[in-house]
């Protein structure tokens, strides 16, 4: 990646981080000595530095003497973890809001991220990519509201897949339809009502979508359907 | 008796299960959203204890 330094998306961005950050009081922690000065010594930043450390450690004892408003870290430290951190700062201070700056692009990491209840998270190469995570956290942050971007959002929200064998035979779309709707909650009764069709009929796409599934029961058979991302019923 | 349903919840990768005897699917996922909040997946109800079908919210 080449940064353009003359650009104007990144001129405007320091300009809008001095005005987002003109009240803030920041504690900046990083295992990456070289980023955590470049962003500490930052124009716009540098003034509402409190502290700024290398380790779990460190940067919990600096959020507990120095009260910032805002924690900025990275997943990897030193020693210790920043999402970890996260969680120790949230215990000791509630107001104190995070933004965390993820290295590995993994559906885990952004989970535990999430799960840590992190204010903002981002990845680390959006850095310099002129989409603005950076600026936006910031905003998002200074609205009392959290900032995950869409492909974290994604990510994060996706069925993680288990080691799954290949399906022998795929499902039909019908047959999906009729596992759909028992993994809302429906009886079978309840399904062929709802798709105008015989109960016998719902009766005989249950069994064949369970062979297929390799599934024992109706339960199972929603489980590998959900593993196998066939269906998600949470987001009906 | 209420109807039984099977409230499918995903933790730390990993399927459970856990079966709620409530009123309908709705009052399922209700619950279930209640106590699990994002790790719910799905409900199935016991055949042969179901009652009419209800949308989740």
């Amino acid at each position: 990646m080449e940064l353009l330094l003359d650009s104007r998306i990144l001129k405007g961005a320091v300009e809008q981080a001095a005005q987002l950050l003109q009240s803030r009081r920041i504690v900046v922690c990083m295992g990456d000595r070289l980023a955590l000065m470049c962003l500490c010594l930052t124009e716009p930043i540098r003034p509402v530095v409190l502290g700024a450390a290398t380790t779990e450690d460190e940067g919990f004892e600096l959020v507990r003497r120095t009260k910032p408003d805002l924690l900025i870290c990275s997943s990897d430290l030193e020693t210790g973890y920043g999402i970890d951190l996260i969680k120790r700062v949230h215990a000791e201070s509630p107001s104190c809001q995070s933004l965390i700056v993820l290295v590995r692009e993994t559906q885990a990491v952004v989970r535990e991220a999430m799960d840590a209840y992190a204010d903002g998270v981002m990845f680390k190469s959006s850095f310099g990519t002129g989409r603005g995570d950076f600026i936006q956290a910031l905003q998002t942050l200074a609205g009392g509201q959290v900032y995950y971007p869409e492909e974290i959002r994604r990510l994060g929200s996706e069925t993680p897949r288990p080691q799954l064998s290949p399906l022998v035979e795929p499902l039909s779309d019908r047959e999906i339809e009729v596992v759909s709707l028992i993994a809302l909650g429906l009886s079978n009764q309840a399904v062929a009502d709802q798709l105008l069709i015989s109960i016998e009929t719902v009766k005989t796409h249950v069994v064949n979508a369970t062979g297929k599934l390799g599934a024992q029961g109706r339960t199972q058979l929603v489980v590998k359907a959900i593993a196998y991302g066939l269906i998600d019923p949470s987001v009906s | 008796m209420p109807p039984a349903y099977d409230l499918i919840i995903l933790r730390d990768g990993e399927f459970q299960t856990k079966t709620v005897q409530v009123a309908n699917a709705k009052e399922a996922w209700r619950l279930g959203r209640e106590q699990y909040s994002d790790c719910m997946r799905g409900v199935v109800c016991h055949e042969g204890s179901a009652v009419a079908p209800v949308e989740p919210s």
